[in-house]
């Protein structure tokens, strides 16, 4: 079957952006505001490695580009066409632990690694489809309770606290639970 | 003779009880930090280095000594029971070991990595203990040129990785090395590709790029999979030691990965994680079934588990004999040292022989303790996987995000582990390959810091990476290997061309 010729759009879009993108930061965002050149000694300054680089990813995205359109005018599939490997994805539970993750890693430095890491255990295993309420409570209590006692205690990992009242409740549980 | 003498004697004290309970000890604390996806062997190292003030200069490189050779192998035991790698040095497990677990159960895959780790863990300590002094020569006559030139192999490695898809690969790879050279530059100390954004001043750290990429991508899509995720993957017979057919079969990789191994280890910087890497390029390119590699070929297995742990033995080389460390562990052993008061290098020899030689014996000791501590370990981590998938990957996160800030107790390598972990899920779902964009990530920083020293101490000359005899041959080697990935490639644009 044909695919559409949005998507082929699409697809040749991939490989001229990373280029496009590639020769944009080489030459406007490398090190803006340094005067390399004053500091550079011989020939290679600071910037000489990642302008390098970025060059060679600006090229082996047109060289893509190029296979991939002359793919396109020939009909046939092109090698290096990103595809979708797998399309049984449930998108809305996608989604919904893809939002989980980011809010995680803000919750953790906003309400503390301890509070942030029992919600988080809580979330992830009800949108997990868990269906035991008693399971995921017991899980996540000790399972969080395990962690603490081995990262903060026996590692003494300097793990967020959170801040304001956040910070009290967990210096009030690391005291329950023996870990100050 | 002298050696042998030497040897014995240290058997005798690193047999002693207390030594040999720690150092079992040690094996089992790295084999399981290992094996952790998030929590590196260095990162157990150094949380037990506070341990080690309670202890002898020869108990604490005992018991670290265990630790980093249980840990270098423990990384492959996620890798091939989860396909997530517990470290960056068993990535090249994964390719063709996870698929011989899927085919052939956990036990055909466990038994061969163990048994070609152990192997390759115990001749790169006999080479420890009766080769230190040529081998010290050897690192000694290596400057920044060899280094750098040794680092291009690895990074050109990648072409062995491609699975036909080279240029998506090279693009891959040059993002990885793009990225890992955000931040302050290794010689001048300009920022560079920070956008303005503070965090980012420090660099991207690859260990947290690969526990996003292999962890938190391996996760969502776990999570978001409609078919159901397992990784409870069905055993098919006992787990046991590689019987002498079925090495003498494996025995070119083995060798071949020792081989690459044991010379890898010396050169500062590049440990573990390389020798892997350019043993599986070497082995893709030289193995007879070469085209297979990816789908569950035992030498694609058996040579980078080889490798990684032929590492081990002679990474202590430059340590003991120069008080140069070649890995990042050693670097944990040479501090164990140096806060005892014991000043490694070429004095050590005269001085304190009887330490050294127990330190040799302690490392042939852990390597053998490794194959059966592997083993219990491994059964345990497969007890672990029969839980609901859904808390195991609750569980993954967690460990992940600790493993991310436990690299520079830094919150902000949270954010990008978690950001490369939605990235890397998507690079799944569109098969943009991940294991190229890492190697570019652990590899560029070691290859611009090495080619700006190079051009520093060799008044610009880029010739030197040729007229240099080592340096010149590795290079050679490298791009020998260049040519050979490229001819099929070339060879059908040439075809096209001519119609």
């Amino acid at each position: 079957m044909k695919r559409p010729a949005v998507t082929e759009l699409a697809r040749l879009g991939f490989p001229l952006a990373v280029a496009g993108g590639a020769w944009l930061v080489a030459n406007r965002h490398l090190a803006p505001g340094v005067d390399v050149e004053a500091i550079k000694r011989g020939i290679a300054g600071p910037t000489t490695w990642p302008e390098v680089i970025l060059y060679c990813v600006a090229a082996c995205a047109c060289a893509m580009f190029v296979r991939m359109l002359f793919g396109v005018i020939a009909g046939a599939r092109a090698a290096e066409q990103p595809q979708a490997e797998n399309d049984g994805y449930d998108e809305t539970r996608l989604a919904a632990g893809i939002a989980l993750l980011i809010c995680y890693g803000y919750a953790i430095s906003a309400i503390g690694f301890a509070w942030a890491t029992l919600l988080f255990l809580l979330a992830w295993m009800v949108l997990g489809g868990v269906r035991r309420p008693v399971a995921i409570v017991l899980t996540s209590a000790i399972g969080t309770t395990a962690l603490l006692y081995l990262f903060v205690k026996v590692s003494s990992m300097p793990l967020d606290r959170g801040k304001g009242v956040f910070e009290q409740a967990t210096v009030a549980l690391y005291r329950v639970l023996g870990i100050y | 003779m002298e050696a042998l003498a030497g040897f014995a004697n240290g058997m005798v004290v690193a047999l002693q009880p207390l030594h040999l309970a720690l150092m079992i000890v040690g094996v089992l604390v790295g084999v399981i930090a290992g094996a952790l996806p998030g929590i590196s062997f260095v990162n157990a190292m150094a949380i037990s280095l506070p341990f080690t003030y309670l202890m002898s200069p020869l108990v604490a490189m005992v018991f670290l000594g265990g630790i980093y050779v249980g840990g270098v192998f423990g990384g492959s035991i996620s890798s091939l029971l989860v396909n997530i790698p517990g470290d960056p040095d068993s990535l090249p497990s994964c390719w063709d070991g996870y698929p011989i677990t899927l085919r052939d159960g956990p036990e055909r895959s466990l038994s061969i990595a163990i048994t070609a780790s152990a192997i390759g863990g115990l001749f790169s300590a006999f080479l420890l203990s009766f080769a230190s002094p040529p081998f010290a020569r050897l690192a000694l006559s290596f400057d920044q040129p060899e280094f750098f030139a040794a680092t291009f192999m690895g990074l050109v490695s990648v072409l062995s990785i491609s699975k036909g898809n080279l240029l998506l690969s090279l693009l891959s790879l040059f993002l990885g090395v793009a990225i890992g050279s955000i931040g302050t530059d290794p010689l001048y100390g300009v920022t560079r590709l920070t956008f303005g954004i503070g965090l980012l001043d420090n660099g991207i750290d690859f260990v947290v790029v690969m526990i996003g990429l292999f962890a938190i991508g391996e996760v969502i899509d776990a999570l978001a999979s409609r078919q159901g995720y397992d990784f409870n993957v069905k055993r098919k017979g006992a787990m046991k030691v590689l019987g002498l057919r079925d090495i003498w079969k494996l025995r070119g990789s083995i060798s071949r990965g020792t081989g690459v191994g044991s010379v890898i280890g010396i050169i500062p910087g590049a440990g573990a994680a390389v020798g892997a890497l350019v043993a599986y390029g070497v082995e893709r390119q030289v193995n007879r079934r070469r085209s297979e590699f990816g789908t569950g070929i035992e030498d694609g297995l058996a040579a980078p588990e080889a490798s990684k742990n032929a590492t081990t033995g002679t990474a202590m080389i430059p340590l003991l004999t120069l008080g140069i460390p070649g890995s990042a562990g050693a670097a944990i052993m040479l501090a164990a040292l140096t806060l005892h008061g014991v000043q490694p290098g070429p004095l050590l020899y005269s001085k304190n022989p009887e330490m050294l030689y127990a330190i040799f014996a302690s490392f042939t000791l852990a390597n053998l303790f490794m194959v059966a501590i592997s083993v219990l370990v491994a059964r345990a981590f497969g007890m672990l996987m029969k839980t609901d998938p859904t808390v195991i990957c609750a569980f993954i996160v967690v460990f992940s995000v600790v493993g991310a800030f436990g690299v520079r107790n830094n919150i902000a390598d949270v954010y990008i582990c978690l950001g490369f972990g939605i990235a890397g899920f998507y690079m799944k779902r569109f098969g943009f390959p991940t294991a190229p964009l890492v190697l570019g990530v652990i590899l560029g920083p070691l290859a611009e810091s090495y080619f700006l020293t190079s051009m520093a101490n060799y008044h610009d000359d880029l010739s030197i990476f040729f007229t240099r005899p080592r340096s010149g041959a590795l290079m050679a080697l490298a791009f020998g290997f260049i040519f050979w990935a490229l001819a099929p490639e070339l060879r059908a644009v040439w075809r096209r061309v001519r119609g």
